[in-house]
C-alpha cells in the first residue's frame, strides 16, 4: 500500500481487542471510541452470560447481579474456551467452576450440566431392545440373573457428590457435606419410536451407592449379565450373602428397567 | 398493506434463518420458504432429536449452513478437528453451501462473537491461507460474509479493498449482507451504494438481509432484532440490479415475532424483490 506509516501488527491488535473485551474495567483501545468498544464488550458478555445463565439456573439464583457478572467476567478472563459449539459453553464453564467456586457450587455446576449432557446424548436406538415393554413376557428372576444381557441407557449421566447438590436452592444455598456420598443419575426417558416430534423427558433420581456401582459396572461392561457383575458389587453389600445380594439386585434391575435406566440388549 | 395478496405462488425466492423458537411449527406446517439457513454450531452435538428434526427439514426444503465459530481471521490455530466434524455434519445432511463471517471470534480461546479483522495486508495473507485450507478440508467452497462492525482495528487497507483482496487471493465466494453494508456505511461514514457497486459480481453468490437497531445517529447495531428498513431493501435491489440475482436469506435472531408475522415480512420483501429478479431473468 502506498503508505509510509509502518504497518500495524494485526496479531498485536487482536490481542489488545480481546483483552479489552474480556476485562471491560481496564479495557480501552487506542484510537477506538469507548462507546464503540462498549458495544463489543456488551455483545460478548451478554452472549456468554445468556448461555451460562440458561445452563445453570440454580447456580444463577445463588448469585446477585453483581456477583454473577463478576463470575462471568472471571470465566471470560481465566478460561480459554476451546469448543466452537455453543452447546459446549456450559461444559467449558463446569471446567472453570472446578477451579474457582466453593466445592458445593462446583459440584452443583457438574450436576446441572448432567441434565444438558443427558438431553444431547447420542443414542443408538438400534442397540437397545425397542422398549422394555417389548420384552414380553417379562423375564423371570433367574433369567434376569443368568441369561439376559443389560445395556445402560446411553444418555445416563452418573454423579457422585460430597454435597446434596440436588437440594441446593436460594433458601438452602450451601448445605453441609453429606455423611454418605450422594449418588445421582440423570437420563433421558427414551421412547420406542423416536422422531422429530418426540421431545424426550429428562429424569433425575437419587441412587443407593450399591445401585450406583451396579450401573457403573454395567456401563463399563455393556451387554453383561447380572451374575457377571455380582463379584464387583459384593464389597458394597457388606453383610449380604451372595444369594441374598443376587435377589436384591433382581429387584433393583426390575425397577431400573421400569424407569428406562436399564434396557435388555437385543438377543 | 396488501397482506392477503402476499401468499407466495408458488415458492418465494427468499430463504429464512431457522430458529428453534419456531422450529416445531415449521416442521408441522411446512410453510413456503425458499430455503432454511442453519448455524452448524447450534446443531452439531445436540443429540438425536436435533438429528431427526434436521432430517425431516432436509426432506422438505433446501438447507444452507451459516457458521459462527470458524474464526477464519484469528491468530489461534485453525481448528481442523472441528472442520472434519463439520464436514461430516454437512455430508450427513447433504448441505452444500457453507458460509462464514470474514471476522474472528477467538484469541486465546473463544469469545463467541464476531470481531473485525484488522484491515492489513498481512492479516489478509493470513486469512487467504486459512480459507484455502478450509476449502480443502470441507471439500466445498467457503462463502465469506462481509460483517458489521462498530470500530476499525486497522485501516492499512479500507474494508472494500480488504474484502476484494481476500476473495481474489483465496479464490472464494462472497455472501453480501446488505444490512451490514448499511450499518457499516453509517458507522464508518462511507457510501453504501459505491461499496456495493464495486464488489466483484462473479464472486457474489448469496445474500443476507436483516434489521438493525439505531443506538445513535452515527452508531447502528446489527441486532437482527427488528424488521428490515426500506433503505436496506433498496440496497438489496441495487445489488441485484448491478450484480444479477442471487439467493437471499432473511435473518432474525432477536425479538423473534410469531412465525406467521415473520413469514409475512418475508413474503412482502419477496414481492419487492421478485419483479426485479424476473426482469433480470428475462434479459
Ligand atoms: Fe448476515
Amino acid at each position: 500500500m502506498a503508505t509510509n506509516k509502518p504497518s500495524p501488527d494485526w496479531r498485536e491488535l487482536q490481542q489488545q481487542w480481546a483483552a479489552a473485551i474480556r476485562a471491560p474495567n481496564q479495557g480501552s483501545l487506542p484510537g477506538v471510541e469507548p462507546r464503540r468498544l462498549a458495544v463489543y464488550q456488551r455483545l460478548v458478555f451478554n452472549n456468554i452470560d445468556s448461555f451460562i445463565s440458561r445452563g445453570f439456573p440454580v447456580l444463577r439464583q445463588l448469585h446477585n447481579e453483581q456477583q454473577w457478572q463478576q463470575l462471568i467476567y472471571q470465566f471470560m478472563q481465566q478460561h480459554a474456551a476451546q469448543s466452537p459449539l455453543f452447546a459446549d459453553i456450559g461444559r467449558e464453564f463446569v471446567a472453570f467452576a472446578q477451579q474457582t467456586l466453593p466445592a458445593v457450587w462446583a459440584q452443583l455446576a457438574q450436576y446441572e450440566r448432567m441434565e444438558v449432557d443427558a438431553l444431547y446424548a447420542e443414542v443408538d436406538y438400534q442397540l437397545l431392545h425397542a422398549t422394555n415393554a417389548a420384552a414380553e413376557p417379562a423375564p423371570s428372576a433367574n433369567e434376569l440373573l443368568d441369561r439376559v444381557q443389560f445395556r445402560v441407557n446411553p444418555s445416563v449421566q452418573l454423579g457422585v457428590f460430597q454435597y446434596p447438590v440436588q437440594q441446593v436452592s436460594a433458601a438452602n444455598p450451601q448445605p453441609p457435606a453429606a455423611a454418605e456420598p450422594v449418588c445421582l443419575v440423570v437420563y433421558r426417558e427414551l421412547t420406542s419410536q423416536p422422531h422429530w416430534q418426540q421431545h424426550e423427558a429428562v429424569k433425575f433420581m437419587q441412587l443407593t451407592p450399591l445401585t450406583m456401582v451396579l450401573l457403573e459396572t454395567l456401563q463399563q461392561a455393556n451387554g453383561s449379565t447380572l451374575r457377571a457383575a455380582l463379584a464387583s458389587l459384593q464389597p458394597y453389600a457388606v453383610g449380604y450373602q451372595p444369594e441374598q445380594l443376587a435377589q436384591a439386585l433382581v429387584t433393583v434391575v426390575e425397577g431400573l428397567m421400569q424407569r428406562c435406566v436399564l434396557f435388555l440388549a437385543p438377543e | 398493506m396488501r397482506r392477503a395478496a402476499l401468499t407466495p405462488n408458488p415458492i418465494p425466492s427468499l430463504g429464512l434463518g431457522l430458529r428453534r423458537e419456531f422450529l416445531d411449527q415449521v416442521l408441522t406446517e411446512l410453510p413456503a420458504v425458499a430455503q432454511w439457513e442453519i448455524a452448524p454450531e447450534n446443531w452439531m452435538g445436540r443429540g438425536n432429536l436435533a438429528e431427526y428434526q434436521l432430517d425431516y427439514l432436509r426432506d422438505h426444503y433446501p438447507i444452507s449452513s451459516h457458521g459462527l465459530s470458524l474464526s477464519i481471521g484469528s491468530q489461534d490455530p485453525l481448528d481442523e478437528a472441528f472442520l472434519l466434524r463439520l464436514k461430516a455434519f454437512l455430508d450427513r445432511f447433504s448441505i452444500n453451501r457453507y458460509s462464514e463471517h470474514l471476522s474472528y471470534c477467538s484469541v486465546g480461546g473463544h469469545l463467541y462473537d464476531l470481531l473485525p479483522i484488522p484491515f492489513t495486508e498481512a492479516a489478509a495473507e493470513h486469512v487467504i491461507a486459512r480459507v484455502r485450507r478450509v476449502q480443502e478440508i470441507i471439500e466445498r467452497p467457503l462463502v465469506l460474509e462481509n460483517i458489521s462492525y462498530y470500530a476499525s482495528a486497522a485501516t492499512e487497507l479500507d474494508e472494500l479493498s480488504f474484502i476484494k483482496r481476500i476473495l481474489q487471493g483465496a479464490d472464494c465466494e462472497l455472501l453480501l449482507d446488505v444490512n451490514n453494508v448499511y450499518v457499516n456505511s453509517i458507522n464508518q461514514g462511507y457510501d453504501p451504494h459505491q461499496f456495493i457497486c464495486e464488489l466483484p459480481s462473479s464472486r457474489l453468490t448469496y445474500g443476507h438481509i436483516a434489521g438493525h437497531h439505531e443506538e445513535a445517529p452515527d452508531l447502528l447495531i446489527d441486532t437482527h432484532g427488528a424488521g428490515v428498513k426500506p433503505a436496506v431493501v433498496e440496497l438489496l435491489q441495487l445489488a441485484q440490479q448491478v450484480h444479477g440475482p442471487f439467493a437471499v436469506v432473511l435473518e432474525r435472531d432477536f425479538n423473534i415475532p410469531p412465525l406467521g408475522e415473520l413469514l409475512n415480512e418475508l413474503y412482502e420483501l419477496d414481492q419487492q424483490l421478485q419483479p426485479l429478479g424476473e426482469a433480470l431473468h428475462g434479459n
